[in-house]
């Protein structure tokens, strides 16, 4: 059987929407979609001198898409572009492989999503939100 | 032949997949159907008795390959009434058709020219005519929906004006599960001369069709959709109107004769079938279909309607569940849309994944649909008529366990 993808802490996660908003002054905002599924992302941040002041996101998405937003607007405040694409990556590799993981500081609730790695179709809920954070970012550079 | 579900599921082998240990229950046939043994032993007995091209050689297997290639093409003109098998043309699937259909009789009309589709159709009959607006400068209009998921024909009116030059909509809705009023379609196109193109790729699976009661001009459908194999659809076109279509695709077996100055295109399905076709997986499609045919009809539509109220039923019991679609029996097949406050589509079909039941949850290539709802998505329950009782029942206690396991 299948690890459990649904457990307390991402549901928590989930249902807090930590950073769930928008943000009128942003200086980036992007919103993407996956085109399998139609879930929708929007990420509006302020970034000033390659770091991020402020974030805020709108999800229409499955628990996992608005956990791995919720870990988002908890932690990427203060974050470098360079910081964003390293975390990114860290979780990608993550779900694609099977190893442990030695997560960025500030980024160990990311390992909430570890059972989500036997499950390819969910892969790209978890890093929905992280590409559109990418992308945003990228439009500041 | 009286209907039986429990030796019509007995032909499909697939059926016994144990998914985590427990039986399948397979609600997805809306994205695609399983295979029975028929049409499996169909593939088998031409990739080892008859494989050869058609319309090509003469030798004794391509011989067998054509006859065999032709008879799935009679089947197919018999499974919707087409007046002769020269109105069927083959293609790769339902897309293909619309895609041949859009730039055929696309590359006929002119600016100003008026196509009328629906808010309610798959992509693949939305996007071709989005194209041929953007490179031709079509106008291109939309039928609205109804709160129940039907298309709203009040409008109809209004959109078909003596401009429109064809309707092009689903027979049947992927989504909601809703059948088109089709009549009423008609007779609006004949008022202005327009054409009529049904998208027929939900229909077909849920009984034999009749072109000529429906008195539309085209009609398109997939096999893998009624039991055939993937990669072979049908594009049927009325023979007036076929004969007028100029070809799409080009290359072998299209032609009468090529030369540098000029060339002169072959009649009919021909025109349209450039280069070797899918052989094997017509003769597959012509298999189901020619199954199909002969199935009880009357004891299959009182089987599935006996299974859509069971449905309704329960998803009517969902707290905070919307069916997104209409809420009886009348002129719907059953195909079941549906959202429930709080607990999205994909976690929904997961959990029920991991139960053994197999739905589809997202936007069904239906995003327009989805727009008109304010949805990013739906589960989407899909039956056939090899679904029984049983599997409804599993539905509904997989579908409370997994908003139990969803809930905080």
């Amino acid at each position: 059987m299948p690890a459990n993808i649904y457990h307390q802490s991402i549901k928590q996660l989930a249902a807090d929407e930590i950073g769930a908003g928008i943000l009128p002054a942003a200086n980036a905002a992007v919103t993407m979609d996956n085109p399998l599924c139609g879930d929708r992302v929007s990420i509006q941040l302020i970034l000033e001198k390659n770091q991020i002041k402020q974030v805020a996101h709108q999800v229409r998405g499955c628990l996992l898409c608005k956990a791995a937003a919720s870990i988002i607007g908890t932690v990427v405040e203060g974050c470098s572009a360079q910081e964003v694409r390293l975390v990114h990556d860290q979780l990608a590799a993550m779900l694609q492989g099977d190893s442990p993981v030695n997560w960025r500081p500030n980024w160990t609730s990311l390992s909430h999503f570890e059972p989500v790695r036997s499950q390819k179709s969910r892969h790209g809920c978890v890093l929905l939100p992280f590409k559109a954070l990418l992308k945003a970012v990228a439009k500041t550079q | 032949m009286t209907f039986n579900v429990k030796d019509i599921r007995g032909r499909f082998a697939i059926l016994a997949t144990q998914v985590n240990g427990i039986p399948l229950c397979y609600l997805d046939n809306a994205a695609t159907t399983p295979m029975p043994d028929l049409v499996l032993a169909a593939l088998q007995e031409f990739e080892t008795s008859k494989r050869g091209n058609v319309s090509r050689s003469g030798h004794y297997l391509a011989t067998q390959a054509d006859e065999a290639y032709q008879l799935a093409r009679q089947q197919a003109a018999q499974y919707i009434n087409a007046e002769t098998a020269e109105e069927i043309v083959f293609t790769s699937g339902t897309t293909a058709s619309i895609n041949l259909l859009a730039n055929s009789l696309g590359s006929m009309l002119n600016a100003g020219d008026e196509v009328v589709i629906s808010l309610a159709e798959h992509h693949s009959n939305f996007i071709p005519w989005q194209l041929l607006r953007d490179r031709s400068g079509i106008v291109l209009k939309a039928i609205g929906l109804t709160d129940d998921g039907r298309l709203d024909l009040s409008t109809l009116d209004d959109l078909v004006t003596d401009r429109c030059r064809l309707i092009a909509v689903g027979h049947v809705s992927n989504v909601t599960g809703a059948i088109t009023d089709v009549k009423r379609i008609t007779s609006k196109a004949q008022s202005v001369g327009a054409q009529v193109l049904l998208d027929g790729a939900q229909a077909v699976p849920h009984g034999p069709v009749d072109v000529q009661d429906l008195g539309v001009d085209y009609y398109a459908f997939s096999g893998h959709k009624c039991f055939a194999p993937n990669g072979i659809g049908v594009l049927w076109g009325r023979g007036d109107a076929l004969a007028k279509l100029p070809p799409f695709m080009a290359g072998g077996g299209m032609v009468e004769r090529v030369s540098w100055e000029a060339n002169s295109y072959a009649s009919g399905y021909r025109r349209f079938e450039a280069g070797t076709p899918p052989i094997a997986q017509a003769i597959g499609l012509g298999a189901a279909l020619d199954w199909m045919m002969n199935l009880s009809w009357s004891q299959i539509k009182a089987h599935e309607t006996a299974l859509i109220d069971k449905m309704l039923a329960i998803l009517n019991n969902t707290p905070e569940l919307k069916i997104i679609g209409p809420n009886s029996a009348e002129d719907r097949i059953p195909v079941f849309s549906f959202d429930i406050a709080g607990y999205h589509p994909h976690d929904l079909c997961y959990l029920l994944d991991q139960q053994g039941i197999a739905l589809r949850g997202g936007h069904h290539c239906a995003q327009p649909l989805m727009d008109v709802y304010d949805l990013v998505g739906t589960s989407r329950a899909s039956l056939s008529f090899f679904n029984h009782e049983v599997d409804i029942e599993r539905f509904a206690a997989g579908l409370n366990n997994a908003i139990n396991e969803l809930r905080l």
